[in-house]
């Protein structure tokens, strides 16, 4: 294994970077460095969710939207027409994400590889047109989130600060439950799964029915923050929350970050939003957006280049500057 | 009855244009056991640099359909032999050995880039672009089914160009490099195969076939649009696994599966044709359950 960083200074350098994320709000009053902030933190919470089953697990999964969908429209649907709590709504959109997951893995966690991630992009695209021509849902139009009143109750909130610590809390909580998980037996049972499925087999691991336990964890963490997106922007019909573009983002927030790391989604997400809202405000505007073109061609560049993620990156320039 | 035919007509041309793709998909997989994902969006390229082609003959005032139509195809061809050969040259094969997941990536952002770019740059890109229609537009009346010519010659020339494909692979020198480097890498090099070559003319090959699908995209719709290789790709793709992945002959038949499922999704299933693709895709993922390695069966690949 490589040399490793000590673990005081990790954990200083963790406890550093926590406090800055934390007082983030406090020091930057614009909107502008705040969204930002928000996103980042948004993208890192879909990218530990995606890790947990394709970092650790290893099942690529391309149709991470559909438990975003879930989740964004579960709570929005039960506000709208039974004036549940989104806190409530959270919860719901978790267990709806995760019926639909453990009905998407039972057939398709007979595929491997290449054969799931197609059949998730699939499956993606069959819930982004159900959702386009079912009427109760808003159907192509999309929905509106009733606002009656703010506060922590209602999960909206006047300014961005409320979001902000809202979405560090839910961020928190995916990384406990990696953190937890990468310990106890399910991270052991994923890693043998990752490895060689027919190997971890024969040793007696029960292989589907912990790659169950991953899509479910992974869905639930994608759903809730499907909810807070709700909540954040206020409006949702299927191209923001079910598109096949969100699903890749999602993906490569984690695999350019480090996949299979527990940092590595935090540093693909703090990375790639940057890197997207500074292409699209340089290149942006006046109608010739040349900003997913170059957004595209530097993560081309990057997984070119850094096939094993930005971990790595920064892992070998650690070890070389505790070398020198 | 007529409706019938109408019906079996569409879901042919879909087919073809669907096995056209999926052979590129099951080409590319073959050779370099990767999935090419900005294929669909090659298909896209082609359609429109046949219609610059055809915009830049008529401004020079070529009006005669056939030598516009010949036009069309082989600037088609070329676009799409350009962008699948820096494809394969500078973003496949310099990660080879990087996980799967990677290159998947790498040609999905290339996808999007190639998109965007047609976007951006074809005059007024974003709106769907009129594609000419070049072939005459008579037909037979038989009965009461109109069976027209355009139709007819598209799916002759699609026929002939994936007879063509076959007999380069089965009965050609390259035909054979490219078979030995799909079955054994290591064993084609050391048998005085130049690999890279293999590799860069599979991926040109595939591109025509994706050129040709795109023209004939835009000479049955009289329309393209800039994010129609999307779709396409993903059909495509689906299309090759259902038949099983490195198969050419599974390509086709998947293919055609897919379109008769949309079909059949339109006219015979109770609910509004905007489910076709839901049942057809439901149906593909119902089927890869069953026969993971596809109808046909995917290429076994012997390592040591």
């Amino acid at each position: 294994m490589r040399p490793r960083t000590s673990g005081l200074s990790l954990q200083a350098a963790v406890a550093l970077l926590a406090a800055a994320v934390l007082g983030w709000p406090l020091i930057f009053r614009g909107p502008y460095p705040q969204h930002i902030m928000i996103l980042i933190l948004l993208n890192a919470l879909l990218g530990t969710a995606w890790n947990i089953l394709g970092g650790f697990a290893g099942q690529i999964s391309l149709g991470q939207a559909i438990f975003f969908g879930a989740g964004a429209y579960t709570s929005t649907l039960l506000a709208q027409h039974a004036e549940i709590s989104p806190w409530i709504g959270l919860v719901a959109g978790a267990l709806v994400a995760i019926v639909i997951a453990i009905a998407i893995g039972g057939p398709c966690f007979r595929l491997s590889g290449h054969y799931f991630a197609i059949a998730t992009i699939a499956l993606g695209e069959i819930a982004a047109i159900a959702v386009t021509n079912w009427d109760y849902a808003g159907g192509a139009v999309g929905l509106f989130l009733p606002v009656e009143g703010t506060g922590l109750a209602q999960m909206k909130f006047d300014d961005k600060r409320g979001y902000h610590y809202v979405i560090c809390a839910l961020l928190v909580l995916a990384l406990a439950v990696t953190v937890w998980l990468r310990g106890a037996r399910a991270g052991y049972y994923w890693r043998a799964i990752r490895e060689d499925q027919a190997a971890a087999r024969s040793a007696g691991v029960p292989a589907t029915r912990y790659k169950l336990l991953a899509i479910s964890i992974s869905a639930a963490l994608t759903a809730m923050a499907g909810t807070f997106y709700a909540q954040y922007v206020l409006f949702i019909d299927p191209p923001s929350v079910l598109p096949l573009s969100l699903s890749i983002q999602i993906c490569l927030v984690a695999v350019l970050g480090g996949a299979g790391t527990l940092l590595g989604p935090l540093l693909g997400a703090a990375v790639l939003v940057p890197l997207s809202a500074a292409t699209s405000v340089l290149l942006g505007g006046s109608g010739r957006s040349l900003d997913l073109v170059v957004y595209g061609a530097l993560i081309m560049v990057i997984a070119v280049f850094e096939p094993s993620g930005l971990v790595g990156l920064w892992r070998r320039i650690s070890a070389t500057v505790s070398r020198n | 009855m007529a409706l019938l035919g109408q019906y079996a007509m569409n879901g042919a041309m879909l087919g073809m244009m669907y096995a056209l793709v999926a052979v590129g998909f099951t080409l590319f997989f073959g050779v370099l056991d990767v999935i090419q994902f900005s294929h669909g969006d090659v298909v896209a390229a082609g359609a429109f640099a046949g219609l610059l082609a055809y915009a830049a003959l008529s401004f020079f005032g070529v009006h005669a359909p056939g030598v516009l139509l010949l036009a069309v195809i082989l600037a088609a061809a070329l676009a799409t032999i350009v962008v699948g050969v820096l494809v394969a040259r500078f973003l496949v094969l310099p990660i080879k050995g990087a996980p799967q997941l990677n290159v998947l990536l790498v040609t999905l952002m290339m996808g999007t880039v190639v998109r965007e770019c047609i976007r951006l740059f074809f005059p007024n890109g974003s709106q769907p672009q009129r594609f000419p229609a070049l072939l005459p537009s008579s037909g037979w009346n038989l009965g009461a089914f109109y069976l027209r010519f355009d139709n007819v010659i598209l799916l002759t020339c699609g026929g002939l160009l994936i007879a063509a494909t076959h007999l380069l692979i089965t009965r050609t020198r390259l035909g054979l490099a490219i078979r030995a480097v799909a079955q054994d890498e290591e064993t084609a090099r050391t048998m005085g195969i130049d690999f890279k070559r293999v590799v860069l003319v599979t991926f040109a090959l595939g591109s025509v076939l994706a050129a040709f699908a795109g023209v004939m995209d835009g000479l049955y719709y009289n329309e393209v649009f800039f994010g129609m290789g999307l779709l396409l790709g993903v059909i495509g793709f689906a299309a090759a696994i259902l038949g099983g992945l490195g198969n050419l002959y599974g390509a086709i038949v998947g293919g055609f599966l897919f379109a008769a499922l949309q079909t059949v999704g339109a006219v015979a299933l109770p609910f509004a044709s905007a489910y076709k693709d839901v049942f057809a895709f439901g149906v593909v993922i119902v089927l890869m359950a069953v026969r993971p390695t596809g109808l046909i069966g995917e290429r076994v690949s012997e390592r040591v």
